[in-house]
């Protein structure tokens, strides 16, 4: 029988020995010191009574004890619903979407019950194969968030094969695919993954500089911001040989910007969707939008201009949705592709979805709200290009009265502050007298000049 | 278009009293000329950074009636970033209102 990949990960961890795991300013944990910490909550989840199929809400960061809960969690065969602090807003709606059983709090370490059963048919996937499983959420068109159920077991075979030993820097979020995969990619390799406190351009350049980091997985938005800062001509970032972005459309402008701050440093695009996982990808050249996707377990194809994957790391399914895969297993990612040859080349999104510096904003969720706010008659809500950004959230709006456009944009902004994530609340406002919908009631959400 | 640097000024002091009455006490900004904005020692995070800049587009349209983009390729590329400080951006806008027929 093939041996555990969880087991394989014990080995290298031990293999490792006091090589550093995890660092930063507050901490330094050695491979193992992780195995420790692994092994403490591996009897702190068996004492609370967590057995292989429980449903635990595990909130967590980059930090030695959220990986430990995590990494402990898996080997115990939860199924595990992730929370990072930017979606700490959204917990009660994750454990309520996911039947969350338990809550597991890695930074005050208690382990509390939760009022929700654990049944769902993906779940029993799971208990049936006895695997562990990781729960991640995305945000869905109407506002709720939608449940990717993935099968931890699987996730984890893509790292069985060696790769290469890199000092990382841990920027994207915990509870994302792409979070994860740094992750799992890091230890699988007995590598260092630096942890940040902030993600502030001065302290993530401080951070690469001090553990000459080699690898910053990051986004556009923030490399626009790197550059923006001038924070990396104020440290010394020789160590570093590749920066990876994703997640939202690379600007060309900046592809060369980069070509000229970073002359000797690879800048690779990556591609991924909580629904699929992360793929393989090649850019063509540091200054190339195409790239080469795919490898092993990865198969894609574009129909009618939109690109599709099938790919063995796929979720079972979403917990709250219908199932989005064509008969033949494909996934429809909604994202416009030019292909040439081998190489594909994203254009943008095939939907009214706005990307926010790798955020997504749906126009349904915040028109909804702004409608409720008095002074406002109609209002449509829509994307338009901005340079540091990719896009910006613009509100156009009908008023009902005459309250000034100041006091009105005003009102709108402390209505929505605290009800949605701040890069949901529109920068731009625009006002009109004329009628935002359809004679069937569509909101236009763009006007015809433009 | 024409924008008076003191018009500019203007609409950067709004768009920073806009600004202050959604941060926290110890993040506040303070309407002169010298303040920074984004960089070194600057307060402002990115997403801070890109409400301001939309703001102060906003409140010069509120002004003069017409459209400036602050936020462009070209702002991006400059050798010293327009964004660094309120006396920059003010610069920065009067410049390309200049530009802007």
């Amino acid at each position: 029988m093939v041996e555990r990949m969880l087991d394989v990960l014990a080995a290298r961890f031990a293999h490792a020995g006091d090589a550093t795991a995890l660092a930063n300013d507050d901490t330094s944990f050695s491979y193992n010191e992780l195995s420790a910490s692994i092994e403490t909550w591996t009897q702190r989840l068996a004492a609370a009574g967590i057995e292989p199929g429980t449903v635990v809400l595990l909130r967590g960061d980059f930090t030695p004890d959220g990986i430990g809960a995590l990494l402990a969690l898996l080997g115990r065969g939860a199924i595990i619903i992730l929370v990072a602090p930017s979606s700490f807003e959204k917990q009660a709606e994750f454990a309520r979407v996911g039947h969350a059983q338990v809550c597991v709090d890695s930074f005050d370490g208690t382990i509390t019950g939760l009022a929700y059963d654990g049944d769902q048919a993906l779940y029993d996937e799971l208990r049936k194969a006895t695997d562990p499983g990781i729960v991640l959420f995305s945000s869905g068109s109407s506002g709720t968030s939608k449940g990717t159920v993935h099968n931890a077991a699987r996730l984890l075979e893509k790292f069985r094969e060696p790769g290469k030993n890199l000092r990382t820097l841990a920027f994207l979020l915990f509870d994302h695919i792409a979070g994860l995969d740094t992750l799992l990619y890091s230890l699988a390799n007995t590598s260092t993954l630096i942890l940040p406190n902030s993600r502030a351009p001065e302290d993530i350049c401080r951070l690469l500089s001090e553990y000459k980091v080699e690898v910053l997985p990051t986004s556009p938005s923030f490399i626009n911001l790197l550059l923006l800062s001038g924070a990396y001509a104020r440290h010394d970032l020789s160590s570093l040989k590749i920066i990876t972005y994703g997640s939202e459309m690379m600007s060309q402008a900046t592809l060369d910007r980069c070509a000229v701050a970073f002359p000797d440093i690879r800048m690779l695009q990556k591609y991924g969707t909580s629904e699929t996982g992360a793929l393989p990808t090649r850019s063509k050249s540091n200054t190339s939008t195409w790239l080469k996707l795919g490898g092993e377990g990865f198969e894609w194809r574009e129909r009618d201009g939109l690109f599709e994957i099938r790919s063995k790391t796929a979720m079972l399914g979403y917990l709250n949705a219908p199932s989005p895969f064509t008969d033949d297993g494909y996934f429809k990612t909604g994202d416009r592709i030019e292909v040439d040859g081998e190489y594909v080349r994203f254009l943008g999104r095939d939907s009214d979805i706005i990307n926010v510096g790798g955020q997504k904003v749906f126009p349904a969720e915040i028109e909804e709200l702004v409608r409720q706010v008095e002074g406002v008659h109609e209002v449509a809500i829509y994307g338009e290009a901005h340079a540091i950004l990719g896009a910006a959230v613009v509100a156009r709006i009908r008023p009902s009265d005459e309250t000034l456009p100041a006091e009105l944009r005003m009102r709108i902004r402390t209505f929505l502050s605290g009800k949605v994530e701040t890069y949901k609340i529109p920068q731009k406002f625009k006002f009109t007298n004329e009628s935002l919908t359809t004679d069937r009631f569509k909101v236009i959400r763009r006007a015809a000049d433009e | 278009m024409s924008l008076q640097r003191n018009d500019a000024l203007q609409a950067i002091y709004s768009a920073i009293q806009e600004m202050n009455s959604q941060l926290k006490a110890e993040r506040q900004l303070s309407a002169t000329e010298d303040m920074l904005i984004y960089g070194e020692g600057a307060p402002l995070d990115s997403l801070d950074l890109v409400n301001l800049i939309m703001s102060v587009e906003q409140h010069i349209m509120d002004l003069t009636g017409e459209e400036l983009v602050l936020a462009s390729e070209s702002a991006m590329s400059r050798k010293r970033s327009p964004y660094r400080s309120v006396s920059a951006l003010a610069d920065y806008a009067v410049e390309i209102a200049k530009e802007t027929a």
